[in-house]
Parts: structure tokens; sequence; C-alpha cells
């Protein structure tokens, strides 16, 4: 087989592929100088659009970084935040019922309140202090806001407490300006509601509800809430009194069991 | 009016190479699109347009890096032409043959490229370079399948419409 060396140079491909040789030889043999020179050049002309291009997406990209870093912080910090808040507020609370432990006369357990009765209307709560703390059956709840119940049951480490709201539950109470005895029960409604008070006697709205001591359970003086309307039937012999509680049930979080009072044993 | 479409499809393909590949690597596998595209037009328009699009895709990766200057356009420019080479002497059909011709091409020109531009670091690390070649190969081939089926479907779709 003869290989003619004319017909090499005349086959195009040949031709076409010597011509791309030449010229990446050339390219090869420019001094580095020259190739630094070409490809500065050609970065600030022709590649210009693709390295901008791609410079826009590196800050796409670290942007995106940046914002995923911030989110991640930001829940950090709310999670904090929420914690911290939470935090003072109970800080707060347990100031305002220090407080309050140390003005009242009577030997006060604190207790924290575990769960509520699952009703519309809050009729009694769980609290965390049972007998082991001293706490029995019968003994007066109270909030630094007022008279909140008291206990029904008591078990080791927990109690339950019947709160005013239930009809179960009745405080023999007085009003303090004018001395008048009733007693608070619940008969349903809105509020609670000061019995037995005669029409003869003075009752204004506004007036405050403290406990009487009379009916053995709740210690004298303890606030339990305000008149908020008071009506008289023409011939009844009674007033009918909404008190609106001190206490506010729905928000109750901590609350004192008065496990001693002072003389009584 | 080709010479516009020559010009989008340069771009497009640079870009590809130069923005889209190196976000879509894994690791230190990229595929490489250039090459790619090059081996499949020398295997679907034959060795002239292998050779040429190859010496204007290697030109502008080496004026990006003065370092291997006229290096990348030799070796491209000859895988087009040799792929347009294969396709007069064994006409490939189908786009599994076609992927692997892809796949033979860039692992033998990832070695060259290496074994001339660092040959001490190639010989002492020949073993470590070859697995990295061999994973680079694989990616751009299922990248150049990928292209081929997606090419296979629209022109499928044609036929329908």
């Amino acid at each position: 087989m003869r290989i003619s060396l004319r017909g090499i140079y005349r086959n195009p491909g040949f031709r076409q592929v010597s011509i791309v040789t030449i010229l990446s030889i050339l390219l090869i043999a420019l001094p580095h100088q020259v190739k630094t020179s070409i490809s500065r050049i050609v970065s600030y002309s022709v590649l210009y659009p693709f390295i901008e291009i791609d410079r826009f997406l590196l800050k796409v990209d670290s942007t995106f970084e940046i914002n995923r870093h911030l989110n991640r912080r930001l829940n950090f910090l709310a999670t904090t935040l929420s914690t911290v808040m939470e935090n003072r507020y109970e800080n707060e609370r347990l100031r305002m019922m220090l407080g309050f432990d140390l003005m009242l006369p009577y030997e006060l357990k604190p207790a924290e309140v575990k769960a509520y009765s699952p009703t519309a209307r809050f009729k009694s709560i769980l609290i965390n202090a049972g007998m082991e703390k001293g706490v029995f059956k019968d003994m007066p709840v109270i909030s630094p806001s007022g008279v909140v119940g008291k206990t029904v049951s008591a078990d080791r480490n927990s109690a339950v407490v019947q709160l005013l709201f239930d009809p179960a539950c009745k405080v023999a109470a007085r009003l303090q300006s004018s001395r008048t005895q009733g007693i608070v029960a619940y008969l349903g409604g809105r509020y609670l509601s000061l019995t037995n008070v005669p029409s003869d006697q003075s009752v204004t709205a506004g007036d405050s509800v403290i406990s009487s001591g009379l009916g053995g359970i709740f210690p004298e003086g303890l606030f339990v809430g305000r008149v908020v309307d008071v009506r008289a039937k023409e011939g009844e012999m009674f007033f009918e009194i909404d008190i609106e509680p001190g206490a506010n049930f729905s928000l109750l979080e901590e609350i004192f069991v008065v496990t001693s009072i002072p003389g009584e044993e | 009016m080709p010479y516009f479409y020559y010009f989008m499809a340069w771009f497009f393909i640079v870009f590809c190479q130069v923005v889209i590949s190196p976000r879509i690597a894994i690791g230190d596998i990229y595929p490489d699109v250039v090459l790619a595209v090059t081996v499949l037009i020398g295997l679907k328009q034959g060795w002239k347009r292998g050779l040429w699009f190859g010496f204007a895709f290697g030109l502008t990766l080496d004026l990006m890096n003065p370092q291997n200057y006229g290096w990348t356009t030799i070796l491209v420019s000859l895988s087009g032409y040799c792929a347009g080479y294969v396709r007069e002497k064994i006409f490939l059909d189908n786009i599994l043959y076609q992927s692997l011709t892809v796949f033979t091409f860039t692992l033998v020109y990832q070695l060259l490229f290496q074994l001339i531009n660092w040959p001490f670091y190639f010989i002492g690390n020949f073993v470590q370079l070859l697995l990295d070649s061999l994973f680079i190969s694989l990616y751009t081939a299922a990248l150049g399948l990928f292209a081929l089926f997606a090419l296979g479907q629209r022109s499928r779709l044609r036929e329908l419409l």
C-alpha cells in the first residue's frame, strides 16, 4: 500500500487539523508575560459577562448562606427572648408574692398550679403541694389579688383546690366599709354573689368584700372581691349583690395555701 | 444567520462550563461540559464542526487560564476531530454508545491533560488521578446521556406535533 504525501496534504481534514495544531502550538510557545496580558485583556472583554455572572451568583450564594445563618440566629434569639421574658414575668410574680407573704400574719405555703379542671368555667385546680408540705383538706387558698378557694383533697405531693366558682364553695364574708355580713357563693352567671345581705343595709358598687372568718375555714380579712352591682327587689328581704372576684382565675400560676393561722390550733 | 446560532451555542456552552459546572460539582468531581459537547458535535455533525467548535471552546477556556495556554485548545479540538472520525468509521446511533464515547474521550482527555501539565505529579499520584478522571468521565458521560435523551424526546415531540 502506497501512501502519497501529496494526497495527505490535499486531504481537507489534515489541513484543518494542521491549522488548529499550529495555532495551538503558537499559543503554547507564547512567553508567559504575553499569555498573562492576553488573559487579562480577554477576561475584561470577551469573558467579562461570564465572570460577572459567576461573581453575581457567588454573591447570591453567599447572601443565601448569610440569610440562612441569620434566620437560625433569629430563631435562637427569639427562643432565648421568650425564655428571658418568661423568667422576668415569673420573677415579678414571685417578688409580688414574696411581698404578700411578708405582709400577712399567716403561715403560707407557695404552690404552682399544675392543672385546671377542663370545664368552661374553672371549678377546681391541681397544685403541686401536698401533705408533705403540710397541705391538707379544707385549707384556704389565696393569691396576692384575692381568695382563690379551698383545698378539698390532698395527696402526698399534690392537692385539689375547689375554686370560688364551684357552687359548693362558700365563704363567710363581710362588706369592708359597712361591716355587713353575708355569704359569697357562685349562683351562676358571670360574677360571684354575696347573699344574705338584708335589704335595709347600705351597699354600693365598688365596696370591698373580705372574708369574715366566721365560716371556720377562711381567716378574717382576706380580700374576696369588689361589688359591681346591687339589686333590691320589691318585697324581698335580701339584696342581690354581684361581686367581681379579686383573683383572676384564668391567669392563676402561683398561689398560697394558708397552712396555719395564729391563735387557731 | 448560522454564525449567530454558533455564537449563541458558544455562549451557552461556555456559560455552562464556567458558571453551572462548578455549582453541580460533587466534591471535586465536576462534569466537563465543553468536552462532552465537542465530542457530541463531532459524533452528530462530523469532524469539521467537531474540530472548530472544539477549537473555539478550548481557546476560550485557555484564555481564562494562562497556565495551560494552547493545551486545552489542541486537546479539545482533536477530541472533536476524532469524534467526527469515529462517526465516519462506526455509525453510532444508540445514545448509550454515544455516551460511552463521551466517557472514553473524557477519560483520555483528562489523563493526557494532567500528564502534559504536571508530568511528575501525574506519575507520582497516578492511581488517585486515574480515579478522579474516571469519576469526572462518568459524570460527564451521564450528563451527555441526559442531554442526548432530552434532545431525543424533543425530536419525538416535534414529530408528533
